[in-house]
């Protein structure tokens, strides 16, 4: 018995030192999603936050653009947007969202996005709570769940006691969106609370189970409640009706014009942004374990009408940038979602226009494990997806959609280049 | 006087404890919370696992589903309760027990957790109320002494009392605001305002369905036919409490 209490005390304290120990977790739980839904799926790009750090009541945007993969990249296990919701991801109300865009376009209300097709969004936000919060851009697609954007720590300073979020209601009443009716709520809670309170009491001050029991057995049942019982319980009925009458009539009166939730569609046109101005053709694409590195022979045909060269590649949030061409926007964009040094070309000499050329990429950095896409090679559908950014001469960016097939390696193939390239 | 020493044609000891007022008031007051807590448990999770959306959400209580549904599920465990307390002690307040539990459970749950943890507003995240519709089932059980006709204008009128009921501190939210071009209730807006990951805007299941027949008076109508389910669900949750409160299988030391 000693022993056994004992192990018990000592386990105890192990597990509460254990948990003493546990961090907490609040940011990057987007690697849990398959790669495959963040690297076919949406693609974003040119996100920014506003701000990164704000206090309370104060408002910041965050806007940027995102390319609905094609039907080639689309995975088969996923649905498609055609019912999906611009949405926030952050740890609950920290920030009240104030509006949010697509193409100038409210988004309120959900909407359907076309396969292949680019829009911009807006969310404007105000500080609520005082943090440090992981701030995703997300969309929320109907039947195939969130398809989450980069993220960024914003900063919140401040307290809480000091928010206020008021709006004008088209009847001329401003009113405070975190308080507003909060006192008749409790009030009317609290009467109906008391009215069946009074109602339990009534029975729970007599006796219950045991005698009511035996006079039920014994064929008496009849005699345990009394004509007063039996009035009570017409008052109770009158008075549960008149109350709730009251209670309709006063609301009807204090609030004459209402109106049912509103359940509307959005409707958004894509932007009119011209894309695969470079034609791909994907020719092989490995994914070397050992070495943390994607390598893609593609055959890139230039229909634009300038030299391009080869900046990025982007998949899943990640930006693998060549450093020999940069690439736009890489200013104010998470760390650790930017390989700055983590693209090469086997020819990065400008792609003349209608020039057709077969080369090889190679995209490596560390960000394929810590963001967890190199379980991708263990995914039902063993296909990637991503963004190629060419840069003109003018510096005119072009995206290319590419996607297909991705082999695993698991054994050192010594920086071999893939395959015979023609 | 009434005759306590017999139960069903047999001979009770007359000195047996069970006789004695202080010890089976003692052991009532034993029960009934333990019964609380169990019913605060099941009956709570058994209406977020079924109407949870509905009852959580301001923006989730508009005139037809949730008007509809949520009479239909919340008067299962009162007519299971009505059973147990009516048929063995004829005790009439099963609902009102029923609903309180809810509300106790809810209210702790809303308050404690979604507000004071995750810092949504009350107003967001307030319970419908059940007690109109409770009480008048309790009364008419006690009045009429018969679960048929409980079950019959008891089911109706839970229904039909449950939305006039909730309107007295919902109205307010319906007024109308202009927000970013669109018009919208309040509703709406807090809604949208308080982030929710987890719940995009078109998971919303509400005003979705036809009745255009009727007009702009699809409360009413939802209403009935909620009334008109309840009497079935009150039918059926009534045998639901039968087989629940079958002790045959517990065998008796007398």
């Amino acid at each position: 018995m000693k022993t056994l209490l004992r192990m018990s005390v000592g386990l105890g304290i192990a597990l509460a030192t254990l948990a003493g120990t546990m961090s907490i977790a609040f940011a990057h739980g987007e690697k849990a999603q398959e790669p495959f839904l963040r690297m076919r799926t949406i693609q974003w790009f040119d996100v920014q936050w506003s701000k990164e750090t704000l206090a309370v009541n104060e408002t910041m945007s965050m806007s940027g653009k995102f390319k609905v993969s094609p039907r080639s990249s689309w995975p088969q296990a996923t649905a498609t947007p055609k019912l999906a919701f611009i949405n926030v991801s952050i740890p609950g109300p920290v920030f009240h969202r104030l509006g949010s865009w697509s193409n100038g376009t409210s988004m309120m209300n959900s909407t359907s996005f076309e396969l292949g097709k680019v829009y911009d969004f807006k969310v404007d936000l105000m500080g609520r709570y005082p943090g440090k919060w992981h701030m995703h851009a997300m969309l929320n697609i109907k039947d195939a769940g969130p398809v989450i954007g980069p993220g960024k720590f914003i900063t919140v300073t401040g307290s809480h006691a000091d928010f206020l979020h008021e709006v004008k209601t088209l009847t001329n009443e401003t009113v405070n969106v975190d308080t507003y009716g909060f006192a008749n709520n409790i009030f009317w809670h609290a009467v109906w609370a008391l009215f069946g309170a009074a109602w339990l009491v009534f029975w729970l001050v007599r006796p219950l189970f045991f005698s009511r029991y035996r006079m039920v057995e014994a064929g008496r049942g009849n005699e345990l409640n009394s004509r007063f019982d039996k009035l009570v319980g017409f008052c109770v009925l009158v008075g549960a009706i008149v109350l709730t009458v009251v209670g309709y009539v006063q609301a009807e009166a204090r609030w004459p014009v209402t109106l049912p939730l509103q359940s509307a569609l959005a409707s958004v046109e894509p932007l009119d942004m011209k894309t695969n101005q470079v034609k791909i053709k994907l020719k092989r694409a490995e994914y070397r374990v050992p070495g943390r590195e994607m390598a893609m022979i593609i055959e890139a045909t230039n229909n634009s009408n300038q030299p391009v060269r080869l900046g990025e590649f982007a998949t899943a949030t990640v930006r693998f940038i060549n450093p020999e061409v940069g690439s736009q926007g890489t200013e104010g964009y998470p760390d650790y979602l930017l390989a700055e040094n983590g693209l090469t070309a086997s020819d990065n000499s400008p792609i003349q226009p209608g020039e057709t050329r077969i080369f090889q990429v190679n995209a490596q950095d560390a960000a394929f494990e810590t963001e967890r896409l190199s379980s991708l090679i263990f995914d039902p559908d063993s296909a990637f997806g991503g963004l190629l950014y060419f840069y003109g001469a003018d510096g005119e960016r072009m995206l290319s959609d590419i996607g297909g097939t991705l082999v695993p390696v698991f054994v050192n193939s010594d920086g071999k280049d893939l395959g015979q390239i023609n | 006087m009434a005759d306590t020493t017999h139960a069903g044609g047999q001979a009770v000891a007359p000195d047996s404890p069970i006789f004695k007022g202080a010890v089976a008031r003692g052991l009532e007051w034993v029960i009934v919370p333990a019964v609380l807590l169990v019913i605060i448990g099941s009956f709570h999770l058994h209406i977020m696992l079924t109407i949870g959306d509905w009852d959580f959400w301001l923006d989730w209580k508009d005139r037809q589903w949730w008007v509809t549904v949520s009479p239909v599920l919340t008067i299962t465990y009162c007519a299971a309760l009505h059973y147990i307390l009516w048929e063995h002690f004829r005790l009439p307040f099963g609902a009102t027990f029923a609903i309180t539990t809810l509300l106790l459970g809810e209210w702790i749950v809303r308050f404690l957790g979604w507000h004071m943890w995750s810092h949504y507003p009350v107003n967001l995240v307030t319970p419908a109320t059940f007690f109109a519709s409770a009480l008048a089932l309790d009364a008419i059980l006690l009045l009429t002494g018969s679960w048929v006709i409980t079950g019959l204008f008891g089911g109706i009128i839970f229904g039909v009392l449950f939305f006039p009921n909730n309107w007295a501190w919902l109205a307010a939210y319906h007024v109308p605001i202009e927000m970013n071009g669109q018009v919208m209730t309040l509703a709406d807006y807090i809604g949208f305002t308080n982030v929710r990951a987890g719940t995009p805007e078109y998971i919303r299941i509400i005003e979705r369905g036809t009745l255009r027949t009727f007009g702009q008076h699809s409360t009413i109508v939802s209403a009935f036919f909620s009334g008109f389910l309840s009497i079935f669900v009150y039918y059926m949750w009534w045998f639901i409490g039968k087989i629940f409160s079958n002790v045959s299988y517990i065998k008796s030391g007398y």
